[in-house]
């Protein structure tokens, strides 16, 4: 029973625990949050979660906002970053990216994690996030079209400083 | 496919791909919440029984702490397996014991550190349980362990070391570069670190200073942060790039270079088939003897030798940013050295150890200053590194009494001050000065050796009078009072308490 569990634990916490941190941004409570799902995970027992990977990020997801409405201390500073000029490549871009997503709405993040980095299905997540089915869609297409914008003003405000 | 949702899926899984680069400290499982708390629904199961022989080992632990043998040392008996096992009986934390780390000697230096605090002396290096799989650059090393420091929890750091950073907040967003010895960090920070005071400010420079530059090759860092911007702790502004010497807290570095080494002995005659080395490292101050033996291995006079500091590369798995090298000149019959062999230390400021039986290298973390003296009848060498700050000055070091020491005048006017001493003619001045800062007894005293390169050592009393006794604070200060114009040169101060 426990190797079973420190198996799950070692395929899914780093993975959980990157997409909290996309989603929530704090590694404090990025971290506590992916502990606490598996706390969830653990007492609710293996053999009673249909999807586990998904259903950690939903429960790690709900932790993160629950925290985050606690102590709401969202900032302007991701959006007013000075760009970078050298050095930074592909790192800067991945960077830009991850700040890019810590400008949607909480919700938006989560369902964004889910379907790229979690892989999972618009049905899955309307059924998980408790969202029409039918507005998964259109809802990623907007998250999306904003990371790009935001990504775009980066990539321009870096070049106009060359 | 339409190109909207295509050029959606690229930009998707290029995002994928961003958070699969993100660093994160994994928790190892023996330490996550679901191994540590015993499951509710489970019937008797694996760690209740761990629980059990966990409590039964720390009863045997705790019974026979508690019946050793008066005795026995006391430094012994209080080694940390018995107050440790008492701290976490509660909950079994079966990890930390189950480390097998004394089984092999380790062959390199383990990088895989960052550095915690303490007031008034130079930082500590911890380990961490190595780095994540996808961490394999210099600049991710960085950024790993830069990230690994701000989540230090200080519920898990030794006795008397802090991390000052903990209480600051910062998104975990670190971005290195690095370009020759220098490697430039930068943090996002929502609001600026901020810190209590000046020391606590101090403290965290330290902490960030000392973790960056623990990658091999690195030997500065410039700080910015949210995209380049000059970075603030407290009333700190970082505003070029730091090496650790910089941040040391001691007011001179460590001569660095053979031609500011220091030589001595001079006695050919005997001749010596090994010696007695002994190294000893307190976190602040690392001594190393070399006492030579003769043919019937009685104590031999020192030969001729050469102390000296140096660069040292850290990219070699044996090496350290500096090292301190010990060469004694003599003819070593029937041996020709050998191979050298290596230990590796791993605690700060000493990391490894390369003995060529006449020759040694100490491979350190930072060119703090070091010292070399001779025992009065000239068959002990010592080097030694470091020390407390406060207590070191580029020609006096006091070892005794250590600052913030009580000293109890009712059962005794007089105490001893010792330390070594490099100073014209041999001549340390000192004054005694009160909570106001008033001089309330001055005097001079002899070291061993004076103008000479070698230290000389000195033992001294000093009184205390009448005016001061059972005042509280007080001050004890040495100095060289310059041969050309009486100035004060190489002053140290040491608070000390009188009751």
């Amino acid at each position: 029973m426990t190797d079973r569990w420190r198996e799950v634990y070692e395929r899914e916490y780093p993975r959980l625990l990157r997409a909290l941190l996309a989603i929530g941004r704090d590694p404090a409570a990025a971290e506590d949050a992916a502990q606490e799902a598996f706390v969830k995970a653990h007492r609710t027992g293996l053999d009673n979660i249909e999807k586990l990977p998904a259903w950690l990020l939903v429960v790690g997801a709900r932790e993160v906002f629950r925290k985050a409405k606690r102590a709401r201390r969202e900032t302007a500073l991701w959006a007013s970053l000075p760009p970078r000029d050298d050095g930074f490549d592909t790192t800067a871009d991945r960077v830009d990216l991850i700040a890019a997503l810590g400008e949607l709405p909480e919700r938006q993040r989560a369902i964004v994690v889910a379907r790229y980095y979690y892989g999972l299905s618009y049905d899955e997540i309307a059924d998980h996030f408790e969202i029409k089915s039918g507005t998964v869609g259109a809802t990623l297409h907007q998250a999306i079209e904003r990371l790009r914008q935001i990504q775009l003003a980066g990539r321009l405000a870096r070049g106009a400083m060359r | 496919m339409s190109d909207e949702r295509r050029d959606d899926e690229i930009l998707g899984r290029a995002l994928s791909r961003a958070i699969e680069t993100i660093d994160v400290n994994q928790t190892p499982y023996e330490r996550s919440r679901i191994a540590t708390t015993p499951a509710r629904r489970s019937t008797f199961g694996f760690w209740q029984i761990a629980t059990a022989a966990a409590a039964i080992v720390l009863a045997i632990a705790i019974g026979s702490w508690l019946t050793r043998p008066t005795e026995s040392q006391p430094g012994v008996a209080a080694s940390p397996s018995a107050p440790g096992a008492t701290s976490s009986g509660a909950t079994p934390t079966p990890a930390p014991s189950a480390t097998p780390r004394a089984t092999t000697a380790p062959t390199a230096v383990d990088h895989a550190k960052i550095y915690l605090a303490r007031p008034s002396v130079p930082p500590v290096a911890v380990a961490l349980r190595g780095f994540p799989d996808t961490v394999t650059t210099p600049r991710q090393r960085i950024a790993s362990r830069v990230t690994a420091l701000r989540a230090y929890r200080q519920s898990g750091a030794p006795a008397n070391l802090t991390n000052y950073l903990w209480n600051n907040s910062f998104q975990g967003g670190v971005q290195v570069a690095i370009a020759g010895d220098l490697a430039t960090v930068d943090l996002l920070l929502e609001q600026p670190l901020v810190a209590k005071d000046h020391p606590d400010a101090f403290a965290i420079l330290q902490q960030l200073v000392y973790t960056a530059t623990e990658e091999p090759g690195v030997r500065r860092v410039l700080f910015t942060q949210n995209g380049g911007l000059r970075m603030s702790i407290g009333d700190i502004l970082i505003d070029r790039p730091l090496a650790r010497e910089d941040v040391l807290g001691y007011s001179v570095r460590g001569p660095t270079g053979r031609d500011q080494g220091i030589k001595g002995g001079g006695d050919t005659s005997p001749i010596i088939l090994g010696s007695r080395v002994v190294t000893s490292n307190d976190g602040t101050l690392v001594s190393f003897t070399v006492e030579p033996r003769d043919a019937s291995g009685n104590a031999a006079k020192l030969p001729p030798f050469e102390v000296w500091m140096d660069q040292g590369d850290d990219r070699s798995p044996t090496g350290g940013k500096y090292k301190l090298i010990v060469s004694l000149l003599w003819n070593i019959t029937g041996s020709t050295g050998g191979a050298a062999h290596v230990s590796i230390s791993d605690e700060t400021p000493l990391r490894a150890t390369v003995d060529a039986t006449a020759f040694w290298e100490l491979q350190l973390d930072d060119a703090r200053p070091w010292r070399a003296y001779v025992s009065p009848t000239g068959t002990k060498l010592t080097v030694d590194l470091g020390g407390d700050p406060r207590t070191i000055s580029d020609r006096i070091a006091v070892y005794r009494p250590t600052p913030s020491t009580t000293i109890d005048s009712r059962i005794s006017r007089t105490f001893t001050v010792s330390g070594a001493a490099r100073v014209f003619e041999a001549n340390v001045s000192w004054r005694l000065k009160d909570a106001s800062g008033k001089t309330a007894a001055s005097g001079h005293f002899l070291a061993s050796l004076g103008s000479s390169a070698l230290w000389g050592t000195f033992d001294a009393p000093i009184t205390i009078p009448t005016a001061l006794q059972g005042t509280g604070p007080v001050t004890l200060e040495l100095y060289e009072a310059s041969p050309k114009d009486g100035s004060e040169q190489g002053l140290v101060a040491i608070p000390l308490m009188i009751r």
